[in-house]
């Protein structure tokens, strides 16, 4: 540690600093540990520790009120001469903090906004249950605004102050995919058996959390194999808030635009085909109703869909330094979706039967967390992949490819319950034990064996791709700072 | 007093403004590949969270059907006997219009558009006293054998339309209407409306339906609704069936239901 007995060179210092104080006294430079040196700059003093006066008096007495200003130990550049100067220092924010507590501020507030919503919806689906409702589809719409929507909002306050603290965030793990996966094979087993061996699942309450797993461990166990294949790209505050992101705020966006779409396809086919009742038989549809439900399924609930899955990780698209890290984050979103969408919507109007459906949409988070993740990755490609090779090829293809995946899938529902020899045949069951599958879930699990192939050939890229260079350094736009490391490691306490 | 706006660009000529914090980053370090079940203590927590919640869901859902009263077909009050029993094949023993079929594979009842359509009771209608208490257990055929959703309807009702009707969907929903007069469908009227977990949505899976009148001068009479076994709600009903009601089952209306066995007993009291 040495001292220094002038401060640094400085070509142009301010004249009322020239005037009253041109050369400052020595002190000693006490550099924090946790601060590298700075390459081509001198070293300001840190006050750390200021040696005794002679005689242990002060000479400084009179400033004695402005020891408030000198937080040494908080502010490593702490300016050395403010006992001098009634100065206040702000330190600088590192380029790109300011978008960051801006997020962050907006994830405690919605995170806020999400329990308020979510406990209102929960209590009135509540007094439902409490009068003595025994239906799996009050009890999972309970369920789900309570966890979703309260609890998720709950951990989006708990992130979002951290991230306005600026504290790091370690990078998110999960255990290893085949544990999920044989977890998520013991539950479809014991649903399965308990199915056989009652005529009656009793309370709802009671087949409640199995329900809920049987959508969440088939969505964990591919977080989870995403996860692992791309090395644990980015951090556990990202993926959390965009799993929530997914399973809230996105749900919610979702339906008020497919609400509208609906209305939209509805004046539609109405224009084309004036009617009073605006209602579809469905064992006789007319081709007008058809083109409308394609509409629908295979166009409009894609776009919306696919669009606004993505938006939590395209907040976050100037944070993150990798395609890896836009990918998980886009596909925890995803499987948030498809979590919140199988258990509050469609696995509790199966009732006594709600296995039956389960199992039809085992792989549905694989096509929302795909889907959602292939829509972040081309936006990642749109908007950071400058220098990419095909960039906008890339951008726009994985955009392209999640609207097509999810056409396709609801395309394919749509088809198979049309009536006629195909959807007939395809609606025939094929037995477990006594449990009826219908022979189109086999079309479906087909399709999911496609997906997961593709979720497979993408990450395996994508953990082959590297970090993008250009997104560590500051911009060039800040002149000539010092060199500091380009982003310190989770950990290392930086502001 | 002079400060420094945080994002004012950096001057190395400045002794007096501090320089830009380091770039804080939301990754660490790149991690070496994983191994094994859960590693790292965080993965091992969760993972060991995940196996509790798991056993407990499994166990909860094992013993669901005993949390719930869960009741036998053949289960009735002491004191009542079976007074009718039929598996309804190319029965003559339920009357009705054309809506009302009787088929070899039961009874095979339409709804009109609209409106629901019944089969109402008439072997040995003399001896029905409804207003003794009774009981009758129906099964269903899957919806999958029906060419119209399936809508089962049961009401006990008067030439004067009192009484009660109990009317199911194929989604689970039900309405329990303790007067046959009103239109209990729409809310705020008189009845119960929901839904039950004890019904068997899938169209390959048969259910069953029970319905108990236990007659009570001081407390009021009590219906209770059977669904699969599994007891779905019960209600107090002012109806007196004393006499002149009979028992009539049937479909809603644009809808189906095919009755495979019907079952009713009653009180001798």
């Amino acid at each position: 540690m040495g001292q220094l007995t002038q401060p640094p060179a400085a070509p142009a210092t301010p004249p009322a600093v020239a005037a009253s104080n041109a050369q400052p006294p020595a002190v000693p430079a006490v550099r924090p540990s946790t601060v590298p040196a700075a390459p081509g700059y001198p070293a300001y003093p840190q006050g750390m520790a200021y040696p005794a006066y002679p005689g242990g008096v002060s000479p400084y007495q009179a400033y004695n009120p402005y020891a408030a200003y000198m937080p040494y130990g908080v502010y490593p550049y702490a300016n050395p001469w403010a006992v001098y100067y009634p100065m206040v220092v702000v330190p600088r924010r590192a380029p790109g903090e300011t978008y960051a507590l801006t997020v962050s501020w907006i994830v405690t507030i919605a995170g806020g906004l999400s329990i308020a919503c979510g406990l209102l919806i929960s209590i009135l689906t509540f007094i439902s249950i409490l009068r003595g409702s025994n239906s799996l589809t009050s009890v999972d719409t309970f369920i789900s605004f309570l966890i979703g929507p309260v609890v998720g909002g709950a951990f989006a306050i708990y992130y979002g102050i951290r991230g306005i603290q600026r504290k790091p965030s370690p990078r998110f793990a999960l255990p290893n995919p085949l544990l999920f996966l044989g977890l998520t094979a013991l539950v479809y087993i014991a649903a399965i058996a308990v199915w056989h061996l009652s005529t009656g699942p009793g309370s709802a309450f009671a087949s409640l959390p199995l329900v809920v797993l049987s959508a969440a461990l088939p969505s964990l166990t591919i977080l989870s194999f995403a996860t692992w294949r791309l090395h644990n790209p980015t951090s556990r505050r990202h993926v959390w808030m965009s799993f929530i992101y997914g399973s809230t705020l996105a749900i919610l966006i979702a339906l008020i635009l497919n609400t509208i779409g609906e209305i939209v396809v509805l004046i539609f086919e109405i224009s084309l085909e004036p009617r009073t009742v605006p209602s579809v038989n469905p064992s006789s549809p007319d081709n007008i109703q058809i083109i409308g439900a394609l509409l629908l399924l295979s166009v409009v609930a894609p776009l919306v869909e696919e669009g606004v899955k993505p938006l939590g990780t395209v907040l976050s698209l100037w944070r993150l330094r990798s395609p890896a890290s836009a990918f998980l984050m886009g596909l925890a979103a995803g499987c948030g979706f498809g979590i919140f969408e199988s258990v509050s919507i469609y696995i509790g109007q199966g009732q006594a039967d709600w296995v039956v459906v389960a199992l039809e949409r085992v792989g549905s988070s694989l096509l929302h967390g795909l889907g959602a993740g292939m829509g972040a990755l081309g936006w990642y490609y749109l908007f950071r992949g400058k220098g990419v090779r095909l960039r906008w090829w890339r951008g726009f293809g994985c955009l392209a490819y999640a609207l097509f995946q999810h056409g396709l899938f609801n395309g394919m529902a749509l088809v198979t319950s049309l009536p006629g020899p195909v959807s007939t045949w395809l609606q025939q069951p094929v037995y477990i034990a006594q449990l009826p599958l219908y022979r189109a879930s086999f079309l479906f699990f087909i399709f999911y064996a496609a997906i997961l192939t593709v979720l497979v050939i993408v990450t395996g890229r994508l953990a082959r791709t590297p970090r993008s260079p250009e997104t560590a350094p500051p911009p060039a736009s800040v002149p000539s700072a010092p060199s500091y490391p380009a982003a310190t490691p989770v950990g290392s306490g930086a502001r | 007093m002079m400060t420094y706006p945080p994002n004012a660009p950096w001057n190395p000529y400045n002794p007096f403004m501090p320089p830009p914090a380091p770039v804080t980053s939301e990754e660490g370090p790149t991690q070496q590949p994983q191994r094994g079940l859960w590693p790292g203590r965080y993965t091992k927590i969760t993972g060991i969270v995940i196996i509790a919640i798991t056993a407990v869901a499994i166990l909860a859902a094992a013993l669901g059907p005993f949390l719930a009263m869960q009741v036998s077909p053949m289960t009735v009050p002491s004191g009542w006997q079976k007074v009718y029993d039929s598996n309804l094949q190319n029965t003559s023993d339920w009357t009705g219009d054309g809506g009302c079929n009787s088929t070899s594979s039961g009874l095979d009842v339409n709804g009109i558009s609209g409106s629901a359509d019944v089969c109402t009771y008439a072997a040995n209608s003399n001896n029905v006293l409804t207003g003794n208490g009774f009981q009758l257990n129906l099964s269903l055929a899957p919806e999958s054998k029906l060419q119209s959703p399936l809508a089962p309807v049961v009401q006990v009702t008067d030439s004067a339309g009192d009484g009660f009707y109990v009317a199911f969907d194929d989604t689970g929903n039900y309405i329990l209407c303790p007067d046959a007069n009103a239109d209990c469908s729409t809310l705020g009227t008189a009845g119960i409306r929901d839904s039950t977990v004890a019904w068997h949505t899938d169209g390959y899976v048969a259910n069953t339906l029970a319905i108990r009148y236990i007659p009570n001068q001081n407390t009021g009479s009590v219906l209770t609704l059977f669904v699969n076994g599994q007891e779905v709600t019960s209600h107090l009903v002012s109806a007196d069936l004393s006499s002149g009601f009979s028992i009539a089952i049937g479909a809603n209306g644009d809808s189906e239901a095919l009755y495979t066995s019907a079952t009713l007993y009653m009180s001798n009291n």
